[in-house]
């Protein structure tokens, strides 16, 4: 039993400590991208898809499913989209990004800056679908949808760049720092 | 081997979670809702962000006048908007008591029964008429005494059926018909704008001219409480056509249009009955909360949590306030917490009436639903669902300045919250293929003065 809750977390050196640090994390970076998302719009970063690519995936590709999970009980903590569609696309992202470190070096820029765009903008994209799917009057969101991607993909790619090297530094996220 | 178990384990579940995300089932989202609520120990920490948006004192004494005034304002329009339910013809007052009620939901799993709240039901039972004006709007179907609610059955209703005659033009012979049911058109597109039409069935004479159509009995003794709403109107006769079944256009928005009614009950029942509605505002089924978050990390949508949840009877749907102006509507609820849509949210709908700037009258808009902000972000975009019984004398592309307010029938919306001051464009915008609202952006989050709807009872 144990094993398998270990298996569905990623792996058994993940401690639940540190995830529950990433998630608290996780969670303020959210409330303060829905802070500056008042101001900036879909300018702001994707704090998930940052914190996935730019720290996780970096330092410990194999804790990404976890990550992934704690990363998207942080944005259900602050968020009033679907969990099971935050959930959805988080996981999917820590899956397809498992997959891309087996042919690419994670640690390289380059693949974090493409990461970062593309995964973020996905995730615009994949909640507005889920919304407009779920609205009973057609909303017109896709209309606007690749401007909010884009801007979101831009930020997001920036972020994970720039911002990598300090996430680690973060107190609570030493444990990735450790491995890095 | 067990690599490729495990990874096609995770597989399954992931693609269950995706179809779930998409098709949702509604009991599962509320579980997962309550599953996730004590996630709120995750999101405290984030107060000193969302405290830093706090308003200054001045602004909260400000806030505190402007809602005395929608106080005031909003009681006015309980009272106007039960006299514009009221009928206006001597001959459908004439031996007849009318007892007052205001809608307050309706039923989940059956859009045509409408749940109202009275002050006494001494006089009332199951079958008696119940009317909107000079229209008659359908039956009393269930009493509950302890509560003062009552559930009436709309004339939309499928198997409803009241008894009608065409009065105008008038005829040597009477034409009579039953009606009840929506009538759909083949080919009719969903998102139409349009005035709701009714099923006719079995009138008298098939090819009979388009007119005015009111409640009839053929057959009066067949139901004792008939002669209750005779006379009262339905609507008007579509002009015959030999490839179309005969229907009605109704003269009321039966989905999202109907704040007030009055049931009607033989003279002299109701001697001895005292009492006045009651504005919801003032009503104690109100909690002081605070926000969890600041906004939704998704820019384009509107949302906040609240710190509070089912455990203390938030349920969906319910009205969040800020100084007795609506800023949005509850989502989800979990044990401890709910999801709250803001107005600026696409999708969150409500009903609604308006007041004109220099208008005494209130004027019922039915439904709008919100597009999200427009591209300054200085006005929120709202898609008017039906133009019924909306008397706009302007020419075309004419607007109309009003403040909004909310309208009674949506569960856990109470009547008369203000909404906010908008323009109304009541031709068909081309773009969204539907009347627009335009409503001006306000943001009263963060001056701490949120309360939002509990429900201490449910409907019967």
């Amino acid at each position: 039993m144990a094993a398998g809750i270990e298996s569905v977390l990623g792996s058994r050196r993940t401690p639940l400590l540190s995830l529950g640090w990433l998630a608290l994390w996780a969670t303020l970076a959210f409330t303060l991208s829905g802070l500056l998302g008042q101001s900036f719009g879909a300018w702001v970063p994707d704090p998930g898809v940052v914190l996935l690519i730019g720290l996780v995936a970096r330092t410990r590709p194999a804790g990404l499913w976890s990550a992934a999970l704690a990363i998207s009980a942080g944005r259900v903590a602050v968020g009033i989209e679907a969990p099971l569609a935050v959930f959805a696309i988080y996981l999917a992202i820590a899956g397809a990004h498992a997959s891309l470190c087996r042919f690419a070096d994670g640690q390289r820029a380059i693949v974090r800056l493409v990461g970062g765009a593309l995964y973020s903008g996905v995730v615009v994209l994949w909640l507005i679908g889920v919304h407009e799917s779920r609205s009973s009057v057609a909303l017109g969101l896709f209309e606007r949808a690749p401007q909010w991607a884009l801007a979101t993909a831009v930020s997001t790619a920036i972020a994970t760049v720039c911002l990598s090297p300090l996430l680690a530094r973060i107190p609570g996220l030493g444990e990735w720092r450790e491995r890095s | 081997m067990s690599f490729r178990r495990s990874h096609l384990l995770h597989l399954l579940i992931w693609m269950c979670i995706f179809v779930l995300a998409v098709r949702p089932v509604e009991r599962l989202d509320e579980g997962i809702e309550w599953a996730l609520s004590p996630l709120r120990i995750l999101a405290e920490p984030a107060w000193p962000l969302i405290w830093s948006e706090g308003q200054s004192v001045q602004a909260a004494e400000a806030a505190r006048d402007r809602a005395s005034d929608y106080a005031a304002e909003a009681e006015r329009l309980g009272v106007e908007l039960l006299a514009l339910a009221s009928p206006t013809r001597a001959e459908l007052l004439e031996g007849r008591d009318l007892v007052p009620a205001v809608v307050i939901g309706r039923d989940d799993r059956d859009s045509d029964r409408l749940f109202v709240r009275v002050t006494d039901t001494a006089a009332l039972h199951p079958g008696l008429p119940v009317v909107h004006g000079d229209t008659y709007v359908g039956r009393v179907a269930l009493v509950d005494v302890e509560r003062l609610e009552v559930a009436i059955d709309l004339v939309t209703g499928p198997g409803f059926a009241v008894g009608a005659r065409l009065v105008d033009p008038p005829s040597s012979k009477p034409i009579w018909m039953a009606v009840g049911g929506v009538y759909s058109a083949k080919g009719q597109p969903a998102h139409s704008v349009q005035r709701l039409a009714l099923v006719v069935r079995n009138p008298s004479d098939r090819e009979a001219p388009g007119g005015s159509v009111v409640v009839g009995e053929l057959l009066a003794d067949i139901d004792p409480f008939a002669s209750l709403a005779e006379g009262y109107g339905l609507g008007t006769l579509v002009e015959y056509s030999s490839n179309e079944e005969r229907s009605l256009l109704a003269d009321l928005d039966y989905g999202a249009g109907i704040f007030h009614v009055h049931i009607l009950c033989p003279e002299g029942s109701r001697a001895g009955a005292t009492g006045e509605l009651e504005l919801a505002i003032s009503d104690p089924d109100w909690r002081p909360t605070r926000q969890l978050s600041a906004g939704d990390p998704s820019s384009w949508r509107g949302g906040v949590k609240i710190a509070a949840g089912a455990s203390v009877g938030v349920e969906r749907g319910a009205a969040l306030i800020s100084d007795l102006q609506l800023i949005g509507r509850v989502e989800r609820v979990g044990a401890w917490t709910a999801d709250v849509r803001l107005l600026s949210d696409p999708g969150l709908s409500l009903v609604a009436v308006a007041r004109q700037s220099g208008d005494s009258e209130p004027r019922v808009l039915g439904r709008l639903t919100s597009l999200g902000p427009d591209s300054t972000g200085e006005w929120i975009r709202f898609r008017w669902e039906a133009v019924v019984g909306f008397r706009h004398e302007g020419g075309a592309n004419d607007v109309l300045h009003a403040r909004i307010f909310t309208g009674a029938g949506d569960t856990g919306l109470p009547a008369g919250l203000f909404v906010g001051d908008a323009i109304l464009s009541p031709d068909i915008d081309p773009v969204i293929g539907a009347p627009l609202v335009l409503l001006r952006r306000e943001s009263n989050l963060g001056s701490g003065n949120l309360w939002v709807r509990t429900s201490s009872e449910s409907t019967p």
